[in-house]
């Protein structure tokens, strides 16, 4: 899985920077025609994530409280919800950090174990950067045992894809502690794709950016969707942002799904959880 | 009363789980120490950390402790004539004694206490759960070369120690209480036994491996905030400098009347 994605984006060998993009493009068009020739019905049968009755508690305060949740393949779900109200948590529950205390969290079928970490790739809320590691040696980390890269082949890559996050390339050479909160941030889900996962978990991806670096992740998070099939969580508190990427909304309060619909539908809902939300998040602006 | 004994029921049960919990990290640490990957780069990163960057503070240590060693026993054996066993008992209790303990307990501070705050700030930061998310083991990254760095260059370090700290005590002996040069170094030398030095190395091994792996554990395991990795790093090196002191013990018992 790992290998196949570096090899897609990069030289089979020795690759340079111009001839990974052209590599990448190529590969573009390529899972764009298959996209289309699948047939839609069946894919929507394939459930990639569930949360089926989870209760979570911490020292006797519930954060999440019997949710259910059921995520198919190749749909960019986007979380909302107050802060506090327990988005990282579900997120934790996936990588399998945190464990439910009843009900079930199930990756691809299966209890979330080390092996299925291999297909998830995860950007933490604080970025979780390895303050030991330049940026380069950080997004290429999961990669070099696995391709048997030398140290010039894994900082092109890493430049390839700090490009994709809008990142200059002298960044590469940085150490963690040198980059603003945005940078950490782009670099972190850079690290997050490198692998090319199947399933990418993003908690908060543009918080902290400015608008333009802002959309430009946006667009990354729709591609990586659309055009490398991949099944996207994102946790936000930017609606706009939620618009742009997601296939689905859900708003989390009070420990469950108190709101499940179409983007576009989110605007108008009466629901009074969302109607909730909609003034805190409108009150907040002012 | 029944409070009383039920709260000792709770703490020997809670001690009881960290003891477990504790040996189950050591188990996992060691066994991933014996596979693959290895990672030579790291391991010998972490030797010369601990050996060559903490050479002046042991070093430093270990010279005044001769130099007290010599005016101390000289001060004992003088009152019986006995000045002449002096270079003997300086030299074997340094090498079986205080060498690899002084080094143990300042390792403990300095390396110990390092790799419980350096751990302890990755796992408040997320940075271990994201690595637990990208590669199998973070422990074999994080911790196992460390772990062979205490092992193997410990040793190392208390072998200078040792010398230095003879050195120290020669110059005391010589400069100030005006033994004999020449006679002073052969009586060091004739009477040092082979297993003095093994015995101490077998504990500086020992004490390197402890500090380590108990550094490494609380910062691996430390809860989240600035707080938990200030508690992690201060019990990293109060457990540390206990389990040296108890584990000399033993060792002592196992090699006596050797
Ligand atoms: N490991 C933990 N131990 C104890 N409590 C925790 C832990 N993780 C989360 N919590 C608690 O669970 C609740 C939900 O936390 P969570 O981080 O999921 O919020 P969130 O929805 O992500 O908020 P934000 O938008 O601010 O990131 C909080 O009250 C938090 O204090
Ligand atoms: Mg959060």
């Amino acid at each position: 899985m790992k290998a196949s994605f570096a090899q897609v984006l990069c030289m089979d060998g020795a690759f340079a920077l111009p001839a990974a993009r052209l590599r990448y493009n190529r590969r573009q068009n390529a899972s764009v025609g298959t996209i289309s020739m699948t047939d839609p019905s069946s894919q929507a049968e394939e459930l990639e994530i569930q949360f089926i009755n989870v209760s979570k508690a911490f020292s006797g305060r519930s954060v999440l409280s019997h949710l259910n949740l059921a995520i198919p393949k190749r749909q960019s779900i986007v979380i909302l919800g107050r802060s506090g109200s327990g988005k990282s948590v579900m997120l934790k529950h996936i990588t399998g950090a945190l464990r439910p205390d009843r009900g079930q969290v199930l990756v691809k079928g299966r209890k979330p174990d080390r092996a299925l970490m291999e297909s998830i790739g995860v950007l933490f809320q604080q970025g979780a950067l390895f303050d030991s590691m330049k940026v380069w040696e950080n997004i290429t980390f999961s990669l070099r045992d696995v391709e048997g890269w030398n140290a010039r082949q894994a900082r092109d890559f890493a430049i390839y894809l700090l490009e994709q996050v809008d990142l200059a390339a002298d960044v590469a050479d940085k150490f963690p502690r040198d980059l603003s909160g945005g940078m950490a941030k782009r670099v972190a889900l850079a690290r997050a794709v490198s692998t090319r996962p199947e399933i990418l978990l993003c908690d908060e991806p543009t918080t902290g950016l400015d608008p333009v670096s802002g959309l430009v992740i946006d667009t990354l998070i729709r591609r990586l969707v659309d055009q490398f099939n991949m099944t996207c969580f994102t946790i936000t508190h930017d609606l706009a942002s939620a618009q742009r990427i997601a296939d689905r909304l859900v708003l989390l309060a009070d420990g469950r799904i108190a709101w499940d619909g179409r983007p576009s539908d989110f605007a108008s809902t009466d629901n009074p959880d969302v109607a909730a939300y909609r003034q805190a998040v409108s009150q907040a602006h002012v | 009363m029944l409070g009383f004994v039920g709260w000792i029921g709770h703490r020997s049960l809670g001690l009881l789980g960290a003891i477990g919990h504790f040996t189950m990290f050591m188990g996992m640490a060691i066994s991933q120490t014996l596979m693959p990957p290895y990672r030579p780069k790291r391991i010998i990163g972490a030797c010369l950390d601990l050996a060559l960057l903490s050479l002046p503070v042991v070093g430093l240590t270990a010279i005044f402790s001769g130099m007290v060693l010599v005016l101390q026993s000289y001060t004992g054996f003088a009152r019986f004539s006995a000045e002449s066993a002096i270079p003997q008992v300086v030299v074997v209790s340094l090498t079986r004694e205080l060498g690899p303990v002084l080094a143990g307990l300042m390792i403990a501070g300095r390396v110990g206490a390092a790799i419980a705050a350096e751990l302890g700030t990755m796992r408040v930061s997320d940075q271990i759960e994201a690595m637990q998310a990208m590669i199998k083991d973070p422990i074999s990254y994080l911790v196992v070369p460390r772990l062979i760095a205490g092992i193997v260059a410990m040793p190392i370090l208390v072998l200078v120690a040792d010398t230095i700290g003879v050195m120290g005590g020669y110059m005391v002996a010589v400069y100030r209480l005006g033994f004999n040069s020449a006679s002073y170094l052969a009586a060091t030398i004739e009477y040092l036994e082979f297993f003095d030095v093994v015995s101490g190395l077998v504990k500086a091994a020992v004490f390197g491996f402890i500090v380590t792996v108990v550094g490494a554990y609380k910062g691996y395991y430390a809860s989240s905030g600035a707080q938990g990795v200030g508690r992690a790093t201060t019990s990293a090196v109060v457990l540390s400098a206990i389990l040296i002191l108890i584990s000399n013990y033993l060792i002592t018992e196992a090699f006596f009347n050797r």
